[in-house]
């Protein structure tokens, strides 16, 4: 080469286009950015708004990092609380927000999101700190009864209405649990997330106890006359047989999956799983209510935000702006996720498009609307659902409900002082 | 004891060239060598051991904005009910799990030593629960004691027991820990007594046979006598790793029931990862420590009064 005439014959041609193409290569790898991306949801749930975005903008690549649920709080505390640029973006559970904001650990993303339009207020609202928006809406969230019908037909039990002003009672459910097993189910009735605040705060809240947490998210009240009567209904389906111990969340599906259980209240995003389950007859209804109280559904889900501390801030606002709020990104996010999205365009889409059960879209968006009970906005919000959590699982196990919740207060209110 | 060390290492530097001058520099030598060959591990001992420990015992007269607060963390555990529960829980953990594990670990060691046709076969069983991690063991575990439908019950109601409440009752809960811990635990401390088996002479076993010592009497005066460093460290690694159990309270229980198996480990991974109060938990640690010392310290004790008065 060095003997050659530079810019005379082939091979010198050759070599300044193998020098274009290492220069070329090398710029556009100094380009390629990385972003670390953090959840809880399997890989495959988060492919395809990944694999869509990556498209639409060559140069970032997303690495999603998967952990467990029950760990992914303490993970952000270690990791984004220490300072570590990675994950630079992760999955924030809506209540925690506030206390995520307090500690820092999420980006403002007030200056870089101005507009947001066509998401849920109530999610938007579940995001935001002090009138500053922290994290982006992904998705929503309800809760529907399944029942099994062949239990129901070979109890002589009706199939419940999808009609939300004609919901079961719970009073109604036990009975029917109960003649369910009798006529050969193994169980009667369970919850999904069954021994979660996010599951049980709609017992105590239609029992009339409230959320637990006063409006200003500074008083704690779980021994009330609701929140103890919500709570004596719960161990009295443990007591009796109708719904199992020891099972955990997570586990919880797979019993009704196996028809082993007359009634599952749980979410909306099991639909693929149990109709792509075979021998499973399974009909859909509204979550239920104590006679006389209030109807209240659980909601809230997931908002994605931005660690402070990322080296690609720019970005990684960009990745979650194009999840939450681009048609296509938003409706990908979707599809993977499982949960209602946040978005109410998408919403609409999702739902004609991918979960084809009658009824389901206009039950979910009917209880978002009217029924849902967001969980307690508070900066103590983490002690509260660990101290609630531990309770709800003695009194499964037995303890009595009234001392459980008493000792829970106590606790969250010790815990609290230290704030 | 220090006597007989310097004399080795004498003997040790006077092998190249005795009672000269250089007899010092050989000695020095060996110093210098051993330093080095040792600075590594001293290195990273005080950089992964120590220096944490420094850095918590500092933290824990802080509060969260990094203010001296003196005792005021030591204050509010110590008044915290949950706290103390935690350590009567972990005390109690110990005086029941350590006992067992070490004479059911004695009790494998001696069926694969003295009575296995295949040890190897034997010892290699003994060993797989130890290759499974305990957190992958402890979910294992916590399918298997369902008491609705988990295999145990199902195995108990075959054989006509009653079915047990296991993890999901307070009195049960801190029982099973102790059989899933155990699981584990045996076949990883047998290890360790099955070479110290080994290690005692055959002559010495054959004396005591001639003498006309049965199994048993050979096994009491003559074997484990001989074993104490073995059974020494076992004893006091078992306790500190006990004392320190985390993985299957917070897969399996998270505490609970009632705060039957909340051992101090887990609370203070809760202060510290769940509430990130970290002052909190600093301080939990440096309790935490000192009831550990202490623990060990007094077997140490013990054993070396024991050595003293035999």
């Amino acid at each position: 080469m060095s003997t050659q005439i530079p810019g005379n014959g082939p091979r010198s041609w050759l070599g300044a286009t193998a020098l274009a193409l290492i220069l070329c290569g090398t710029s556009a790898f100094a380009e390629d950015v990385t972003l670390n991306f953090m959840g809880p949801e399997a890989p495959a749930a988060m492919e395809k708004v990944i694999a869509a975005f990556e498209a639409e903008n060559p140069g970032i690549k997303v690495n999603y990092e998967n952990v467990p649920f029950n760990d992914l709080n303490s993970i952000i505390q270690t990791r984004v609380g220490a300072g570590d640029p990675d994950p630079d973006v992760y999955t924030a559970d809506q209540p925690r927000i506030a206390s995520l904001v307090k500690k820092g650990q999420l980006l403002d993303l007030s200056p870089w999101v101005t507009e947001i339009d066509g998401v849920i207020q109530s999610s938007i609202d579940a995001s935001t700190v002090d009138g500053k928006l922290y994290a982006l809406p992904i998705s929503t969230s309800s809760q529907i009864t399944y029942y099994n019908k062949d239990l129901l037909d070979a109890a002589g039990i009706a199939h419940p209405s999808i009609d939300p002003s004609a919901r079961m009672t719970w009073e109604e459910m036990r009975a029917n649990g109960k003649e369910a097993m009798a006529a050969g189910s193994e169980f009667g009735f369970m919850w999904d997330q069954i021994n979660r605040y996010y599951q049980l705060q709609p017992l105590a809240e239609s029992a009339g106890g409230g959320s637990g947490v006063s409006a200003d998210g500074t008083a704690v009240d779980v021994t009330n006359d609701g929140w103890v009567k919500a709570m004596t209904f719960y161990a009295s389906a443990f007591e009796d047989g109708l719904a199992p111990r020891g099972v955990q969340p997570g586990q919880t599906k797979d019993v009704f999956a196996n028809g082993q259980i007359a009634y599952f209240v749980g979410g909306p995003w099991w639909l693929p799983l149990f109709s792509r389950t075979e021998g499973l007859n399974f009909g859909i209804a509204p979550h239920p209510y104590f006679e006389g109280g209030e109807m209240a559904t659980p909601t809230g889900a997931w908002s994605w935000g931005v660690n402070p501390n990322s080296d690609h801030v720019e970005e990684a606002v960009k990745f979650i702006m194009y999840a939450a709020l681009h048609p296509v990104g938003a409706l990908e996010t979707a599809k993977g996720f499982g949960l209602p999205p946040a978005n109410t365009t998408t919403f609409d889409v999702y739902y004609t498009e991918n979960i084809k059960i009658d009824g389901v879209a206009d039950l979910i968006k009917s209880e978002l609307a009217n029924t849902s009970r967001i969980r307690p906005r508070t900066t103590g919000y983490v002690e509260f659902e660990t101290f609630m959590g531990k309770a709800f699982e003695d009194i499964r196990n037995g303890a009595d409900p009234a001392d459980a919740l008493s000792t829970a207060e106590k606790a969250i209110e010790r815990a609290w002082s230290r704030n | 004891m220090s006597a007989d060390s310097s004399i080795n290492l004498t003997r040790g530097g006077a092998l190249l060239s005795p009672g000269s001058v250089e007899d010092k520099k050989g000695r020095h030598q060996a110093t210098l060598s051993a330093i080095l060959f040792l600075s590594p591990a001293f290195v990273l001992l005080i950089l992964f051991r120590l220096a944490p420990v420094i850095q918590v015992f500092f933290d824990s007269f802080l509060n969260s904005s990094s203010e001296w607060v003196g005792l005021e963390n030591y204050r509010f555990l110590l008044e915290s009910d949950s706290f103390l529960n935690s350590i009567r829980v972990t005390l109690l953990f110990n005086v029941l799990i350590n006992p067992i594990q070490i004479v059911m670990a004695l009790g494998m060691a001696l069926l694969i030593v003295d009575g296995a046709k295949k040890p190897g076969m034997w010892q290699t069983l003994n060993l797989l629960p130890v290759v499974v991690p305990l957190a992958i063991s402890s979910l294992i575990w916590g399918v298997a004691f369902r008491p609705d439908d988990g295999i145990i019950n199902a195995i108990l109601i075959a054989v006509g027991l009653p079915e047990q409440r296991w993890l999901t009752s307070a009195d049960q809960a801190m029982m099973s820990i102790i059989i899933l811990a155990s699981w584990v635990g045996v076949g990883y401390w047998s290890l360790f007594l099955v070479a110290g088996l080994h290690q005692v002479p055959k002559d010495v076993m054959e004396a005591a046979t001639l003498d006309g010592a049965r199994y048993w009497r050979t096994l009491w005066y003559v074997r484990l006598p001989l074993m104490r460093r073995p059974l020494a460290f076992v004893l006091v690694a078992d306790t500190a790793v006990n004392l320190l159990l985390f993985a299957p309270v917070q897969i399996l229980t998270r505490g609970g029931p009632v705060d039957s198996t909340n051992l101090v480990m887990f609370d203070i991974y809760r202060n510290a990862f769940v509430f990130a109060d970290l002052p909190l938990a600093a301080a939990e640690t440096v309790l935490l420590l000192i009831v550990v010392m202490a623990i060990v310290g007094l077997q140490f004790f013990m054993l070396n009064q024991r050595r003293s008065g035999s």
